[in-house]
């Protein structure tokens, strides 16, 4: 008998395959957004308002993921290119299925990317798909103190969005106790609040999404022009 | 996580680690669970158990859970993670990486003497 020490990521392809995602798409100029929360707490929602505030200035589109129904996507149409992805009962998007739709929806070359993922706090967390930045959604009405119950998803998430703030004054919902709780498992986490239905806080969360596409594009610019001289 | 199809992509790894070491037939494996991979390794027990039925001879799989380790940026120590408090335990400091734990990992393979 003879034991060999392997050390064998068993998740090492899935890895390496959302890498390789990763880096085609913001060497053509697309930033990819993972999107997560529970089940209603607005994704769909800041989606078409992000929609509306880029329009003519940033090309966005969108793949929805669900169990069933193509909901989202119908909601979405007016406003951006969108896919639906249904699982049929996966409680969580995998990247082959991500690319798959991607490609179905003629693989287009936008400034933004968002895959809007299936409402779960859980299995998302696991899942690379692929994405330069992972953003989670807590709603006013899901209470402050989730984030600790859900540490991987926000301890691999690097921004935090608390939605439905229209609804703050009917719900003990304290921001600070939320961020607070968030920052305790990622310090790292940039923290923005918005009302879809107010449309209010979309624009400094854009002017975010702007900026993390601009420094990662101008960090590969960087790169490239070293390269060059090697 | 979904232990099942951890289990099936277990025994897909064990399949390109048989054809990298075809000296002899693996006959047992070391699992090592993260604390934070998302996956529980009783039932991840189990998901393998009902695949061995498939699998003649049995594998004998050991399947163990480690804890979350970071090392921390600012004064360079390593920090056991308890209740999932992000700190390093040294200094106090937030800025800290973990370096083990996220995942599940085959560690080791045992392999059969050929006959």
């Amino acid at each position: 008998m003879r034991t060999i020490i392997v050390r064998r990521d068993i998740q090492a392809e899935a890895k390496r395959d959302a890498e390789v995602e990763r880096e085609e798409l913001i060497l053509r100029g697309t930033f990819v957004v993972n999107l997560v929360s529970s089940p209603g707490s607005g994704k769909t929602s800041l989606l078409a308002e992000m929609a509306r505030f880029w329009r003519n200035r940033f090309s966005m589109a969108v793949l929805v993921g669900d169990l069933e129904t193509d909901r989202d996507a119908q909601r979405l149409a007016p406003f951006c290119p969108v896919t639906q992805l249904t699982t049929g009962g996966a409680c969580h998007l995998e990247l082959p299925l991500v690319h798959r739709g991607r490609m179905a929806l003629g693989d287009p070359l936008v400034d933004f990317l968002f895959i809007e993922n299936i409402g779960n706090l859980v299995c998302p967390a696991s899942h690379d798909l692929g994405e330069h930045l992972r953003v989670v959604m807590l709603s006013v009405t899901d209470g402050d103190d989730k984030p600790g119950k859900y540490p991987k998803m926000f301890r691999t998430s690097h921004s935090l969005v608390i939605s439905k703030f229209d609804l703050a004054p009917y719900v003990p919902f304290v921001v600070e106790a939320a961020i607070n709780d968030a920052k305790s498992i990622q310090p790292n986490l940039a923290c923005f609040v918005i009302s879809s239905l107010n449309q209010t806080g979309i624009d400094t969360f854009c002017s975010y999404l702007e900026e993390q596409r601009a420094n990662l594009l101008a960090l590969l610019k960087q790169k490239r022009a070293v390269d060059a001289t090697l | 996580m979904h232990e099942r199809s951890v289990a099936k992509n277990i025994l897909r790894e064990m399949e390109e680690l048989g054809q990298e070491y075809p000296q002899g037939r693996i006959a047992a494996v070391e699992i090592e669970v993260g604390l934070m991979s998302g996956v529980d390794a009783s039932l991840l027990a189990s998901a393998l158990e009902i695949e061995q039925d498939r699998m003649q001879p049995r594998i004998d799989f050991q399947i163990h859970t480690v804890s979350l380790l970071a090392h921390c940026g600012p004064c360079g120590k390593t920090s056991q993670i308890e209740s999932f408090v992000f700190s390093c335990i040294h200094c106090g400091s937030q800025q800290i990486d973990i370096t083990q734990g996220e995942s599940v990992r085959i560690l080791t393979i045992t392999l059969d003497d050929p006959s």
